[in-house]
């Protein structure tokens, strides 16, 4: 994790993304307009911010509205983005997996894509998890984490097992190590 | 007297988590590394989680039952000297406990909600070219 792009930070340009980099928004404006690695990063956090309301907007317009459906449905298409990023390197074993950085946006926007609130440095997930089992049934976890916060430098991961009775908070707190199979 | 003793009842009546038993949380300390292979059997029932880590040996460090009023906090320490807080704090209509945890050394703070039987772990704190993984099961309390 560097933590610096040019002359502004990650935290800085995720703010920036959601409107709130206040008296600096002009300063990031200027970089992301001149820089274009820089633009190509707020360009992707507005898309995924853009999917994930997407989704759910899709979800809550749906009738008849069954919130269990309806996560369901959300957790669904999760699933199919994630074959298409890097935790779905991870075991088949482990189900469903969240990543965050306290300094990233990507992990908020989540979040608040998932109708969930966010902070700074806190994380709130949704409290109603369900995992898909074979078929169409689903299955509630057995945990589920209702806001995490990390250091500064820290990254975490949350994993549910296929079973929904397990739940693994991994915590990289910037030393370098990662024993998650990314 | 009486009037406050029958008004105290009727308070642990109208609020069951008032009158609850201590809730039973199981704390497991392990020691995940690459140093060796295996698993310790005494983690038998997480060792279909465990192995989906890339670590090669999983040993029990240490383990302790905490029961805890809700309210209260409970601490474990590490091998590494710092400590795991547990806080539960209620507990919902439909049984599943909601618990502060913190450990110090990561800076981690989370409210989980647990139900019956659940297990959240806790993976990261550096310790001896390993991780040490941490445990925390919602047991049902053990019959006196």
């Amino acid at each position: 994790m560097t933590g610096k792009r040019a002359n502004v930070s990650d935290e800085l340009l995720y703010a920036w993304v959601d409107g709130e980099a206040g008296a600096r928004a002009t300063e990031v404006r200027d970089l992301v307009e001149n820089d274009p690695t820089v633009a190509g990063k707020a360009e992707a956090l507005r898309k995924l911010g853009r999917d994930m309301n997407a989704m759910v907007d899709a979800e809550l317009d749906a009738e008849p509205v069954d919130a269990l459906a309806a996560l369901a449905g959300i957790r669904k298409r999760i699933a199919v983005r994630k074959e298409r990023t890097l935790s779905a390197r991870l075991g088949a074993w482990w189900d469903d997996v969240l990543l965050f950085h306290r300094k990233a946006l990507a992990g908020v926007a989540l979040a608040a894509g998932l109708g969930a609130l966010s902070a700074p440095g806190v994380v709130y997930l949704m409290r109603d998890r369900v995992l898909p089992q074979q078929g169409n049934g689903v299955v509630a976890t057995s945990v589920t984490v209702e806001s995490l916060e990390v250091g500064e430098d820290g990254k975490a991961t949350v994993l549910h097992d296929d079973s929904g009775n397990t739940t693994l908070i991994w915590v990289d707190s910037g030393s370098g190590s990662q024993p998650l199979e990314f | 007297m009486r009037f406050v003793l029958t008004a105290i009842a009727y308070l642990l009546l109208a609020f069951p988590a008032f009158a609850a038993e201590p809730v039973t949380l199981g704390v497991k300390i392990i020691y995940a590394h690459n140093k060796a292979t295996g698993i310790d059997p005494k983690l038998k029932k997480l060792a279909k989680d465990l192995s989906s880590l890339k670590f090669t040996a999983y040993e029990l460090k240490d383990e302790a039952q905490l029961a805890l009023e809700l309210g209260a906090t409970g601490r474990v320490q590490l091998p590494t000297k710092e400590w795991l807080l547990v806080k539960p704090r209620d507990i919902d209509q439909h049984g599943k406990l909601r618990v502060d945890l913190e450990v110090e050394k990561i800076k981690l703070k989370t409210t989980s909600i647990i139900a019956k039987d659940g297990t959240l772990a806790i993976g990261g704190p550096a310790y001896q070219d390993g991780t040490l993984i941490l445990a925390i099961t919602r047991e049902a309390p053990k019959p006196d």
